[in-house]
């Protein structure tokens, strides 16, 4: 009778309900974090125990060439990828949802569609349409108009970088499209009614009522851009695995070397000092960026 | 609505070069954007001989067969039965640590209840690639490297802060009154839990669990990471260490048909659910 009693409680359906969400997430998100300032400090190749040893990786790591190389490349890919999507973006979406056209819903689904492919059939699709012979890529330059010979877009330093900006951008402007569009048709409409009676043109339009009013909405897509500064990890790994010679090695890609990487042992420690110094660059540009835009609800919009 | 019937009846006047020339971008655009996987799609159902001859060049004979070798001889099979196993398995696993999780959050005042709501919340912007060394350390110190069941562990649990704030928001928008009538009927708290608040909530576990397949079934870093064997590869991997091999021979139609193999589900699943997923809200999800 008793422990029918306690089976039937309040405070059993909360302990049995709520502890398995509980022990899941403490088990697989909240301690790996944890560990993640734990392991910079040793020394640890996932055979032997991990050895204490300060500051030591943090040393090594100041100077290290390769990183800071690697970091200059996530850099550049997000100095060109991130304005891209930014105004790509801003310009379908408002053109979508100004215009009326009746296709509009159309293209709304077909230009997102990239976006929810799986990032290994993205990154392995790209790879053999820049391949030199048989890829579509020379194919289309060529339909244009444009010989460019046999050329391996992959396998050359600067033309590798180049080459995957196309598809950074091909599956990430979209979604950026669809907050834009979410914003643009809370506009009100009497702005734009009141604008047409003015003889207003569509870029008057666009500068004058729709900027003023999404630029919150910008403004926080701004910040969560940030976060896209480490991005783009996997796509180099399949496509270039950061080669030639390093010319497209990110940070993730060369942290996934030590780490994992066939030569030699692991050097987990030194992989998760990496980790760190990623999380505390993003941690102060995001902080910086966050008080410098004076946001509150960037929460609301996710990311 | 009312800009739209206005416009509608305003394009008709308003149609200008402009316009063309704006929808011709769009179209153009649009072009580019399917181009490369039309590419994919219709090389998949060359012949080999064909393909190398030319890019653009139709086949002359539609090769399903080419479908039919990739799901055999590269043994797509064994991978799609162990993608189902694992996508099915965390979707599962993540719902129920969820449902349950969220209907206490959202329903019973406890001390500590807020706290838990933001503990689990709160570490929504700790995200990234820090902890890819030390999410591989634990499945290792935690004997579940190259399992399935152990990927599923991990994976269920992932989601879990965006989901939270999602579910228990919904919940808590749920009329109690139901549930109050079952209390007085004399049901037990798991009773009503599973014959009210869960089926209250099946909207937004719907849309949730769109995410957490696109999430679950696109994913390849940590399949990659955590999965040896190659009996255990899900698509993702699978498929990457197929196009490896491609150094060796190279039997492109046959790989590009494992390309459209995987896309099939996902797009299905975009196609059908297309609402749910271009969601404003969701949408930020799908980017974290």
């Amino acid at each position: 009778m008793k422990v029918k009693e306690i089976i039937h409680s309040k405070w059993f359906f909360i302990v049995t309900a709520l502890l398995p969400m509980l022990i899941f997430y403490i088990i697989f998100c909240v301690v790996p974090k944890i560990t993640a300032f734990y392991y910079p400090f040793t020394e640890y190749d996932g055979i032997s125990a991990p050895v204490m040893v300060g500051m030591k990786n943090f040393k090594i790591l100041a100077h290290d060439f390769d990183l800071w190389a690697s970091m200059k490349n996530n850099v550049f890919f997000w100095s060109i990828t991130m304005p891209l999507n930014f105004f790509i973006a801003l310009i379908v979406a408002y053109i979508l949802s100004q215009k009326n056209y009746p296709t509009a819903n159309f293209y709304k689904t077909l230009y997102y569609l990239p976006a929810i492919l799986p990032g290994v059939i993205i990154a392995l699709m790209w790879q053999f349409a820049y391949h030199g012979r048989y890829g579509i890529f020379n194919a289309l330059l060529n339909l244009i108009g444009v010989n460019v010979g046999e050329k391996y877009w992959l396998t050359h330093d600067l033309y590798a970088k180049l080459a995957l900006i196309l598809p950074m951008v091909w599956s990430g402007w979209a979604t950026n499209m669809l907050i834009f569009m979410g914003a643009i048709n809370s506009v009100p409409v009497s702005l734009y009614e009141s604008a047409e009676l003015d003889g207003a043109s569509d870029t008057v339009k666009l500068f004058k009522i729709t900027i003023p009013v999404i630029w919150e909405t910008m403004k926080t897509m701004i910040f969560l851009g940030i976060a896209g500064l480490f991005g783009a990890f996997e796509l180099i790994l399949i496509m270039t695995n950061g080669g030639p010679a390093g010319a497209t090695e990110v940070v993730g890609t060369y942290m996934y070397k030590i780490a994992f990487g066939a030569e030699g042992v692991a050097a987990f420690g030194y992989a998760a000092a990496i980790g760190l110094i990623l999380f505390l660059i993003l941690s102060t540009i995001s902080i910086f960026a966050f008080r410098f835009m004076d946001r509150g609800d960037a929460i609301e919009l996710g990311g | 609505m009312a800009r739209k019937e206005q416009g509608q009846s305003g394009m008709v006047k308003r149609q200008n070069v402009g316009d063309y020339i704006l929808r011709g971008l769009l179209a153009l655009w649009a072009l580019i954007i399917i181009l490369p996987l039309i590419w994919v799609i219709y090389t998949s159902l060359k012949t080999n001989q064909e393909f190398f001859m030319s890019a653009w060049g139709w086949p002359k004979t539609l090769q399903w067969n080419n479908y039919l070798i990739a799901w055999k001889e590269l043994g797509i099979g064994q991978s799609v039965l162990n993608t189902v196993y694992l996508v099915v398995g965390s979707m599962l696993l993540n719902t129920f640590l969820l449902s349950t999780g969220c209907y206490v959050l959202a329903r019973f005042k406890f001390p500590g209840s807020n706290l838990i709501y933001w503990f689990i919340v709160g570490s929504y912007f700790v995200t990234g690639l820090n902890t890819m060394v030390t999410g591989y350390i634990l499945m290792r110190q935690l004997n579940l490297l190259n399992s399935l069941t152990g990927l599923i562990a991990f994976y269920a649990a992932q989601p879990l802060v965006f989901n939270t704030l999602i579910l228990t928001a919904a919940m808590k928008g749920q009329p109690k009154e139901l549930e109050e009538a079952a209390y007085i009927d004399g049901a037990t708290y798991w009773q009503t839990f599973f014959h009210v608040g869960l089926p209250l909530s099946a909207p937004t576990l719907l849309t949730i669990n769109i995410l957490n397949f696109m999430r679950f079934y696109n994913d390849f870093l940590h399949p990659l990471l955590f999965i040896r064997d190659e009996s255990k590869f899900p698509l993702s991997v699978a498929i990457y260490s197929m196009s490896q091999a491609m150094a060796y021979r190279s039997d492109w139609v046959t790989l590009f048909a494992a390309f459209v193999i995987m896309m099939i589900p996902t797009i299905t699943i975009y196609a059908v659910f297309q609402k749910n997923m271009t969601n404003n809200l969701m949408v930020g999800s799908l980017k974290g």
